[in-house]
């Protein structure tokens, strides 16, 4: 090592090398104290920023994959859409989800066309989804609609889960 | 010499040599002592200076932090307020009284800004005409809104907003006329300290 630092860091003890000493102490006690407050102002403000991100991608795809079967696939369709939901909603909508496909179709698909974040919390949020619902009959036919939801989300490992919804247009 | 004069004496001797002992030891032991302390005080120097550095970088990161929350919050309570500005607007839009189409047109006028606000106001005649023959007066208001891409960069200052509204007549806003619900792309733009509409979009 550099021999002049270590005469430097050698040499006897002044009344400068405790002030040298108290200032980096309080710099350090200043510096941890700053770190843990910011970190505990900030996190409700970036959970939401979080939350409102992760459901402008999430929420259309979700509520496509809850919505959209095929009657070729009815039973694992509907299978998905329960694993797309809260144990809770699912168990609400238990005679729905167990429903036949109707007579005369093939499939439904719904296509997320605009998603607007209504409300974005921590672990919980709300989105406005506009899709396009397309149907199919047996024979070949379809016809496409527009249709509105709010749906509410939670997160839960992980994962966005479908937690209610309201059917608007 | 009596017993104890030779006692004293070597008491003496021993002491004598007790404390040449420890003076020789002292001597001895002094570079080493001297050693200990260049490394003792050359330790707490050290450790001073990682604590100011650690010290430094620990607040450099917590003002990093503030900056970043700060700005996060400006995001959003701007798409807060954009919402709410889409929603004041649509509502304005979607309420008009045949009897005062004049007072339709200006309030409508008054929420609209760019592209919007010059078509409507190019189109004042018809507007005006089309409010005029409205069977009833018309009522809407917004069910929901909530907006697009929230941590996107907005485009020149506009914020997209996805409104859906229960109106009597949607056709107000661009929706179809026989309907009572209308899901719209609305882009609001600020504009002193209020959200104005720029442009409307029917989503389907």
């Amino acid at each position: 090592m550099n021999v002049a630092i270590v005469r430097r860091l050698e040499a006897p003890w002044q009344t400068r090398s405790t002030l040298g000493t108290v200032i980096a102490a309080v710099l350090l006690a200043l510096g941890i104290a700053a770190f843990v407050v910011v970190g505990v102002w900030r996190a409700p403000i970036a959970e939401r920023v979080e939350t409102a991100e992760e459901l402008s991608q999430r929420a259309g795809p979700i509520v496509a994959e809850v919505f959209s079967a095929s009657s070729a696939s009815w039973a694992a369709d509907r299978a998905r859409a329960r694993s797309a939901m809260t144990p809770e909603l699912a168990s609400a909508l238990a005679a729905g989800l167990a429903n036949t496909p109707p007579a005369g179709v093939r499939s439904v698909r719904w296509e997320p066309v605009s998603v607007g974040v209504v409300d974005a919390a921590r672990g919980a949020g709300t989105a406005l989804v506009v899709a396009d619902v397309v149907v199919t009959q047996t024979d070949g036919t379809q016809a496409a609609d527009t249709k509105s939801v709010t749906a509410d989300f939670v997160e839960s490992g992980g994962r966005w889960l479908l937690s209610g919804v309201d059917e608007l247009q | 010499m009596s017993g104890e004069q030779k006692r004293l004496a070597t008491a003496q001797a021993s002491y004598a040599e007790a404390v040449r002992a420890e003076r020789l030891a002292r001597i001895a032991a002094a570079p080493d002592l001297r050693t200990a302390g260049r490394r003792r005080r050359a330790s707490l120097r050290l450790l001073a200076a990682a604590a100011t550095l650690t010290g430094i970088a620990v607040l450099a990161i917590a003002i990093a932090g503030v900056l970043a929350t700060q700005s996060a919050q400006r995001g959003l309570d701007r798409a807060a307020a954009a919402r709410d500005g889409a929603v004041a607007a649509i509502s304005t839009m979607l309420s008009a009284d045949p009897a005062k189409p004049d007072e339709y047109v200006d309030r409508v006028l008054a929420v609209t800004t760019g592209e919007q606000h010059e078509r409507l106001s190019a189109a004042r005649g018809e507007l005006r005409g089309a409010i005029a023959e409205l069977g009833a007066v018309s009522t809407g208001h917004v069910i929901s809104a909530g907006v697009e891409n929230p941590s996107g960069e907005p485009v020149e200052g506009s914020v997209p907003v996805v409104v859906v509204a229960q109106a009597s007549a949607p056709e107000l806003v661009g929706g179809l006329a026989g309907t009572d619900r209308v899901a719209l792309r609305v882009t609001v733009v600020q504009s002193g300290d209020r959200w104005l509409i720029s442009g409307t979009e029917r989503v389907s």
